[in-house]
């Protein structure tokens, strides 16, 4: 004790005792080539270099170009009706010579009918059997046949297909694209809002605001979701803003939870305390310091929400809650063609294609965001 | 961690225990029981005729309270009534036969009906059933505290004297008109004449109302209602679980219920030596509940089901197929319209309406979206007997319903065109614009209301009519009706086959359940006089009559007429229909009576 | 910890009876009568019945009504679905067929979830994981009613290989097992895809974790330390979607359900809300409720237990 202050009192140094060494020296640094990188442009660098992300978004950008402008691309409108051409399946022209597309379907029918009732539109005798039908046998056969020359409509192409009432199902299908898009991407935005401001504030703010918030939720998320929404819609009639608000009524208490989770995560680090004893207010606490560590997370959920509810809005439809008619979207035209899925398949192969096209895109394209806003993260799903 | 693991894995433990606990419960023993007797009743007859059949999920088999015709597929299996409906193949008709009466019953004034009783009939556990047991049921069908809700068949479908008045708790029981004068004779008062054919089907068939109930079942199962003083306790209302589950299910009938799995299946065993089991053949009916129109198809088609139903979706694969018969529905759908609109008061104009009338391309709905039914541009549907029913004198085959019954499917375009033109000028040549209101989660609903619109704003020019589509519920839908507040929307009308006058009600001024917005004077002095009044026993006026009432129908249109829903149905060939693939009202194709052959 | 706990059932119970009387009201505010749209019910029926069931009454005197019943655990009888049956007993009579199915779909389910999600993330990059993920998507995206009718339609009608509809006899035998071998995978792709997902994910992310440089540093070769330390740590938060996944199955598949003729609890709920038969909708809302506040809870204790930086419930 004594020694170190003597010490102290013996070392006294005073700025004389410093002398510059170097003062004429050149320093040789080199200075940055470049110009510095903000945090978007470093995402964006990143982000390009993510080949199945580009693809991703291409095929996206795609499929919303198809939704705005695939109806406009043939003479059909999506309720202009041929009551005489109904399911008929998809004839696309040029494809049709390679025996894909070409119009035609099998069918059962008698055989003494095949000359009389078919015969132009015949192409093969497929199947021959028989019903035993009051003792009799009635010879049945089973043909395929051009159905477009059967229904008269030669010079005609649907390039996917009619559906029960002759509708173009390549204009309803990309009109059902656009407006189950629409509702997905409204119902994302919406909750995300909802759910971030009040993650936020629940997990920031902890205490018996949290309970009282978390409460809330429990209450919300408590009722099935999907009677929730049923309800609702029951409630407010079919209809585009109807099925947006019914998905927004508990849509956002993933989003909440998520955002809270993190902040649970992140408050109590040494940063963050830091940052709070340099005298950081709750706001700049909440938006600046821990909010951006959820950016990756926020967008992965906010690209697979889309789909997400894409996929609800066909489940509600199978239920028979879909838009009101005759506005068609990817779940209504599944609906549709679930009923008569063995039939006439064609109905329900491209809306499913569409859905899981879409959903597989918003994934890698959610990844590729993620791994550019958080590079520790890189390469993980 | 770890503790959490742990939990986990407990969790999953006792879950599965509890599943496969559930899985072999009460219930279970029950079953397997009365399966191994299933087994050894087959060893003993040589090849049973079993019946297979697909239906759907059964609320209650309770007869006072179960209101659903699923239901009554089932009950008019293990029920029996004092007579029976059934198809006779010498008359080509249908023929009554009396199954826990005697003889049909008999009667002087027609107010009065006697019923003689069979002296040996008994509920499948032993217990008699003679005249009191039926006084006994039908005091408790009327009972003013269970409130049930077929207690109609006594004072609605028939008057009977003071029915409606014990029901609502006015009178006591002993001022009814129904009277057992001994063990075996029942006696009915009517407060009117009634023709003959209604109080038969009343008192026919197990699905009916009137079918006994087991007393000691129903009183067993009965909850009384708790009085406190001043106050009405909301618990302890007066009902019976009677017939909600198999041991609560007791046989009167030709058949015998002997598994009931809620949702899934039922099996039926005949009661041999009950009355009228010789003109039932199978001697053992399986149902499952399925829900999936395809999965039915399938099971047809590996001839694991005796029918199915052929909807528009598969009638393309099998429109030649020889099995298929068409059913003849006496329901009648279309577009109720609102005449009274006040917010929409174009639809008051009955240019309009007939301009909605005849521009409807019926075709292309019923062959267009729904492929097998019929476009009906009338009101009554087609299996409607006038006259002496043994005959079975159609109306829509009289040459007076003819006369007024517009030509083809009622489509005429030019004459369409022409009434809407003068309703667009009564708009003030405004565009015109109509809400339909379609049934939530039926697809070909909504199908019907797009072809509509469709059709609707194609033939009348999208600039002058714009019709908007709105989905709703069934029953939130027929509220929206009965207030008023709608422009059109969908649904039906039934008839009764027998009786097609009584099914008038639903368009007079002061029916309470009224849908439609008519209100015609002359229509209704008509069906006081047809169904109470002096036009009931002559037999020439009163059709003459029914036609002027459906000619007032088409003239104020208050629903647009659409299709008759006569579904396709498919047998397998081993049940040789008796009718020969003709429909009958009441019994359909007579599948139960049809003859098995061995698989 | 157990304060926490305690609490939280404490507002659990209260949530419970929030969420109640809040279906409660929005249920009686559905339109239409429970006495059904046949106009041939004479009015005098109709308004009886109504009244019977007090539903004639303005909507608080209704709710005072339930509230006693409801506070003394009375739920009541169904009124349409299956009139006079006691609301619980329902649930019960259709809940054992529902948890057989889905706990053999969840051994099914997680195994084979778990591997291809280990599978995917060791070969992370390559064409096998490629194909993973991607079948995984769709998997996903593709409603289970369209697989569901293509592998009925050719699995069991086509090729013969098993029934169609589900067997009914009550026991479980080889016969009723083969017959529930459709049901089973129709409602367990979604799960698998769902947790390879989840599963590839978290060993991602533990794979690239410090504790791994350091377990190699320590002397484990790559294997040993992925097996010791990577695969266990990243099935801890499996809990997370497997609870919830566990309880939520009770709830059934109407989906599923319909196509195979299954007398579980998935299409309940919407034929009691259809049918307007209150007292089984709030029965039922009630069954699902408590089962989906339980897995919440038990989701955020989990968080406290496998984490214990976590705290619950602590301040800012």
């Amino acid at each position: 004790m004594d020694t170190t202050k003597q010490l102290k009192e013996e070392i006294k140094i005073k700025e004389k005792d410093f002398k510059f060494v170097q003062l004429d020296e050149k320093i040789y640094d080199e200075k940055f080539e470049g110009e510095a990188i903000g945090f978007f442009k470093d995402a964006m660098l990143r982000f390009k270099k993510n080949r199945a992300a580009i693809v991703s978004g291409w095929i996206i950008a795609f499929i919303v170009f198809m939704a705005i402008f695939g109806p406009m691309m043939n003479e059909y409108t999506y309720r202009e009706q041929h009551l005489e051409w109904a399911f008929l399946p998809p004839r696309v022209p040029g494809l049709e010579k390679l025996g894909i597309f070409d119009g035609t379907k099998e069918i059962r029918v008698r055989k003494e009918n095949i000359e009389e009732k078919y015969g132009d539109a015949l192409i093969k005798v497929v199947e021959e059997y028989n019903v035993k039908h009051q003792g009799r046998d009635v010879a049945m056969a089973v043909i395929k046949v051009d159905a477009y020359k059967l229904n008269e409509a030669e010079d005609v192409y649907f390039w996917l297909g009619t559906d029960s009432i002759g509708r173009d199902q390549w204009t309803r299908l990309w009109r059902g694209s656009r407006v189950s898009l629409f509702i997905g991407v409204m119902a994302v935005i919406i909750n995300m809002f909802i759910g971030v401001v009040y993650g936020s504030v629940s997990g920031y703010y902890g205490g018996w605001i949290d309970m009282v918030l978390q409460r809330i939720t429990e209450v919300l998320g408590g009722i099935p979701s999907l009677v929730l929404i049923m309800l609702f819609i029951m409630y407010m009639g079919a209809g585009i803003i109807p099925f947006i608000l019914a998905m927004v009524l508990t849509g956002w208490i993933g989003m909440s939870r998520m955002i809270r989770a993190q902040f649970y995560k992140y408050k109590g680090q040494e940063y963050v305390l830091a940052s709070r004893t340099m005298g950081a207010k709750d706001r700049s606490l909440i938006f600046r310091h821990i909010l951006p560590n959820a950016i990756g997370p926020i967008i992965t959920q906010a690209t697979l929400a889309v789909p997400g509810f894409i996929f609800t809005e066909s489940m509600l439809s199978y239920l028979g809650l879909g838009l009101g008619a005759p506005e068609p979207s990817i779940g209504v035209l599944l609906a549709e063609g679930q009923k008569v899925l063995l039939n006439h398949p064609h109905l329900t192969l491209f809306p499913a294609m569409v859905i899981s096209i879409l959903m597989l895109a918003f994934n890698l394209f959610g990844n590729g965001l993620r791994d550019a806003f958080d590079p520790t993260l890189r390469g993980q799903e | 961690m770890k503790k959490f693991k742990k939990l986990l894995a407990l969790m999953l433990i006792i879950a599965m225990t509890m599943s496969i606990l559930a899985g072999c419960g009460k219930k279970t023993q029950d079953v397997t029981k009365e399966e191994e007797e299933v087994e050894v009743e087959k060893a003993e007859s040589t090849g049973p005729k079993v019946y297979r059949k697909s239906g759907m999920s059964t609320d209650t088999l309770n007869p006072h309270v179960s209101d659903s015709t699923s239901e009554s597929y089932v009950m008019e299996l293990i029920y029996g009534n004092l007579l029976d409906l059934i198809y006779d193949k010498e008359s080509e008709g249908l023929k009554f036969i009396p199954n826990h009466a005697e003889a049909l019953p008999t009667t002087e004034d027609g107010i009065t009906w006697v019923f003689k009783l069979k002296k040996d009939i008994k509920w499948t556990d032993g217990t008699p059933i003679d005249a009191n047991s039926y006084v006994w049921s039908w005091k408790m069908l009327l009972d003013p505290e269970l409130i049930n809700s077929g207690a109609r068949a006594l004072f609605d479908t028939i008057p009977v004297v003071n029915a409606l008045e014990y029901f609502k708790g006015e009178v006591e029981w002993e001022e009814v008109g129904i009277k057992a004068l001994d063990d075996y004779t029942l006696e009915i008062k009517l407060e009117t004449q009634m023709p003959e054919i209604d109080v038969l089907l009343t008192f026919s068939r197990g699905y009916q109302a009137t079918t006994p109930v087991h007393k000691e079942l129903y009183e067993a199962g009965m909850k009384e209602k708790v009085k406190k003083e001043g106050e009405e306790d909301s618990k302890g209302l007066k009902e019976t679980d009677y017939a909600t589950s198999l041991e609560k299910t007791p046989s009167s009938g030709t058949y015998k219920l002997t598994e009931w799995v809620r949702d899934q299946h039922k099996v039926y065993e005949k009661n041999t030596g009950t009355p009228v089991a010789d003109y039932y053949t199978p001697d053992r009916i399986e149902e499952r509940v399925i829900s999936e129109n395809s999965t039915r198809i399938q099971l047809f088609e590996k001839g694991e089901l005796e029918a199915v139903s052929v909807t528009g979706d598969d009638y393309e694969k099998y429109a030649e197929d020889p099995r298929i018969v068409f059913q003849e529905a006496n329901t009648v759908w279309g577009f109720y319209i609102n005449g009274k609109s006040e917010k929409n008061p174009i639809l008051q104009n009955k240019d309009l309406r007939k301009a909605l009338f005849y521009g409807i391309n019926r075709d292309a709905i019923s062959k267009g979206v729904f492929k097998v039914y019929a476009s009906s541009p009338y009101y009554i549907s087609t299996p409607c007997m006038v006259g002496d029913w043994k005959e079975g004198l159609k109306y829509r085959d009289t040459e007076k319903a003819k006369a007024i019954t517009p030509e083809g499917s009622g489509y005429n375009p030019e004459l369409a065109k022409e009434y809407f033109e003068k309703a667009y000028a009564a708009n003030g040549n405004k565009k015109i614009q109509i809400e339909i209101i379609y049934f939530e989660a039926q697809e070909t609903m909504k199908r019907l209301s797009e072809v509509a619109e469709e059709e609707y704003e194609k033939l009348f020019g999208s600039d002058k009519l714009d019709i908007t589509l709105r989905a709703m519920p069934p029953m939130a839908a027929y509220d929206t009706y009965e207030n008023g507040d709608y422009d059109m929307g969908i649904g039906a009308r039934g008839q009764n086959t027998f009786n097609a006058w009584k099914s008038m009600v639903v368009w007079t001024s002061d029916f309470p359940n009224k849908t439609d917005t008519m209100y015609n004077k002359e229509f209704d002095e008509l069906f006081k006089r047809t169904t109470q009044g002096d036009l009931m026993n002559k037999p020439e006026e009163r059709i003459e009559a029914l036609v002027r009432m459906e000619e007032i129908l088409m003239d104020e249109i208050p629903l647009i007429p659409i299709f008759q829903n006569n579904n396709a149905v498919m047998y397998q060939d081993r049940i040789k229909l008796i009718t020969g693939g003709k429909y009958m009202p009441e019994v359909g194709f007579a599948p139960y009576q049809a003859e098995i052959l061995d698989q | 910890m157990l304060r926490y706990i305690g609490q939280r059932l404490a507002a659990m119970a209260i949530t419970l009876f929030l969420i109640i009387s809040i279906s409660f009201f929005v249920l009686h505010a559905m339109p239409g009568s429970i006495v059904g749209d046949d106009p041939m019910i004479p009015q005098e029926v109709r308004k009886a019945i109504e009244a019977k069931y007090h539903l004639d009454k303005p909507l608080p005197v209704q709710y005072g009504y339930f509230l006693k019943d409801f506070l003394s655990f009375e739920f009541g009888t169904s009124l349409k679905v299956q009139p006079r049956v006691p609301v619980f007993n329902i649930i019960a009579e259709k809940l054992p067929i529902t948890l057989q199915l889905n706990i053999f779909s969840l051994i099914l389910t997680v195994p084979l979830g778990i591997t291809f999600g280990i599978i995917a993330a060791l070969k992370k990059n390559t064409r096998i994981d490629h194909t993973i993920s991607t079948l995984t998507i769709f998997f996903i995206s593709v409603p289970s009613f369209v697989f569901a009718a293509v592998m009925q339609y050719y699995m069991a009608f086509k090729w013969d290989l098993v029934p169609i509809l589900l067997s009914t006899e009550p026991t479980l035998t080889w016969t009723k097992f083969k017959s529930m071998i459709l049901p089973i995978l129709s409602l367990s792709f979604s799960g698998i895809a769902g947790i390879t997902r989840y599963m590839r994910a978290e060993l991602c992310d533990a794979l690239n974790s410090e504790y791994m440089l350091l377990a190699k540093t320590k002397g484990l070769s790559q294997v040993q330390a992925t097996v010791k330390h990577a695969i266990r740590n990243s099935f801890i938060p499996l809990a997370n979607i497997i609870v919830p996944m566990f309880l939520g199955i009770l709830g059934g598949s109407m989906v599923v359900e319909n196509i195979f003729s299954i007398p579980g609890t998935g299409s309940l709920m919407v034929r009691s809300i259809n049918a307007l038969d209150h007292p089984l909708s709030i029965a039922v809302l009630f069954f699902y409720s408590l089962i989906g506040l339980i897995s919440i809870l038990l989701v955020d204790l989990s968080y406290g237990i496998i984490d214990p930086r976590i705290r619950i419930g602590g301040r800012k």
